[in-house]
């Protein structure tokens, strides 16, 4: 009898997973809880909108703030651009009188120009958000992430929303794909919300090729972009809105 | 205590309660990660990796009801690093041959427990982890994929090739070890 129409398969099958040890050797519990006091938990990073205990009227209201809030601001940002011809309306509050949001970033948001020490670049991001340069330059190792000292961070005013960005050298010898593929790899293996390799898509970063993959950590939406410009491979992550932004105006040397 | 309150005094820092959510769930997360990878050291790793992946993320899980299947989906990851860690050194295993003299039944089972052994050990980390997950854990399909963070239809392939490839191998062990009985 063939074993496709062995309607005992199934039952087999989980029979012999059953058989299976499934008792922890102790030792286990012990390393981890003799870790703990070495790690740091990271920061929440949630995003108000996506919270799912949020009723669809104040969801609805958000995003009609949001629609309001983008429009002045188009309006602003018009104006600025082409002077008196195309006035912003007078009642138009100015941008910096909306409510700091690190969930909406517009046009019209203010925008603090950051150099980094520690890896040569220039990035604008938005002025609310506190900036906490890298102290120590990446090895390679690790991911990107808001307690790391070889990371920019730029946190939201609330602490729910991060960016990081971070650079790395590229080996001599190996090319931009090369280089791309092996982070890409690195990240699809990290424990902690690793990247699937089938995850990323071309993109481009101020006219550079790219790769861009959209992920979850916990719960929370995040964006990571990697790019190599001439040695330095450049990795910038978290919020979608606001690594969407500031992907646009970062500079390299 | 109940699993709501520990999970967020966890996530707020406190050890003690994590501690306890890590003696009540590591031996599920063993038993899931042994049962992908078929080795007790790389297991008791990808068990000890999830959980301290587990403490350093908890305050980024916003549905703390979900805790377990979150956890499971963070051993399954540190199954998935473990697995390809060791490819290249698992490549050099061979299939064990089986005797030509094996007995029908009952030895069927015998059988069938290293022929399952040698197919399981030829399917892909992602599905041993899909078969493992339905078939030991009881997860539905949807349920799955929630976990494992793919689509539904991803899974149910995942899930149909694996069950298909383990089917087909044990069908060309049993008549490599049977002849006769195939012939009757």
């Amino acid at each position: 009898m063939t074993r496709f129409d062995d309607p005992q398969f199934d039952p087999r099958l989980a029979d012999w997973l059953e058989g299976d040890p499934s008792t922890a050797p102790d030792q286990a519990l012990e390393i981890v809880l003799a870790s703990l006091p070495s790690i740091k938990q990271r920061r929440a990073t949630r995003v108000p909108w996506r919270n799912r205990d949020m009723t669809n009227t104040l969801r609805l209201g958000l995003a009609a703030a949001v629609v309001v809030a983008a429009t002045l601001g188009g309006l602003y940002f018009l104006s600025s651009r082409t002077g008196p011809s195309v006035a912003a309306p007078e009642t138009s509050p100015p941008p910096q009188s909306a409510p700091p949001s690190a969930a909406q970033p517009s046009a019209a948001a203010n925008r603090t120009t950051f150099t980094s020490a520690q890896y040569g670049y220039s990035v604008e991001y938005p002025t609310p958000y506190a900036a906490v340069p890298a102290t120590e330059p990446w090895t390679g190792s690790g991911q990107i992430g808001p307690e790391e000292p070889f990371v920019d961070r730029f946190f939201a005013p609330n602490s729910t929303t991060f960016v990081g960005i971070s650079a790395l050298p590229r080996p001599e010898g190996t090319t931009d794909e090369a280089f791309e593929m092996q982070y890409m790899q690195h990240v699809s293996e990290r424990g902690g919300c690793p990247i699937p390799m089938d995850a990323w898509s071309d993109a481009t970063v101020r006219d550079t090729p790219a790769k861009r993959a959209e992920f979850e950590c916990g719960g929370s939406q995040g964006v990571e972009l990697i790019w190599v410009a001439g040695d330095t491979g450049y990795v910038i992550s978290g919020d979608p809105a606001v690594v969407d932004l500031m992907a646009e105006t970062i500079a390299v040397e | 205590m109940d699993l709501a309150d520990l999970v967020s005094r966890a996530a707020h820092g406190d050890r003690a309660a994590f501690a306890s959510l890590a003696t009540q769930y590591i031996d599920r997360c063993y038993a899931l990660a042994y049962r992908i990878l078929r080795d007790r050291d790389r297991a008791q790793d990808a068990t000890q990796q999830a959980l301290i992946g587990a403490w350093r993320d908890l305050p980024t899980l916003r549905d703390q009801a979900r805790f377990e299947a979150w956890l499971h989906r963070l051993v399954v990851h540190a199954c998935y690093a473990e697995a390809r860690g060791t490819r290249r050194w698992n490549a050099r295993f061979r299939i064990h041959p089986i005797s030509n003299d094996s007995a029908p039944d009952p030895a069927h089972a015998v059988v069938d427990r290293a022929a399952l052994e040698d197919a399981f050990a030829r399917l892909t980390p992602e599905q041993r982890a899909v078969v493992v997950l339905h078939h030991h854990h009881g997860y539905p399909l949807t349920e799955i994929a929630d976990i494992l963070g793919i689509p539904v239809g991803t899974a149910r392939s995942r899930l149909f090739y694996a069950v298909r490839q383990l089917r087909t191998v044990l069908d060309a062990d049993l008549a490599s070890a049977t002849p006769g009985e195939r012939s009757a």
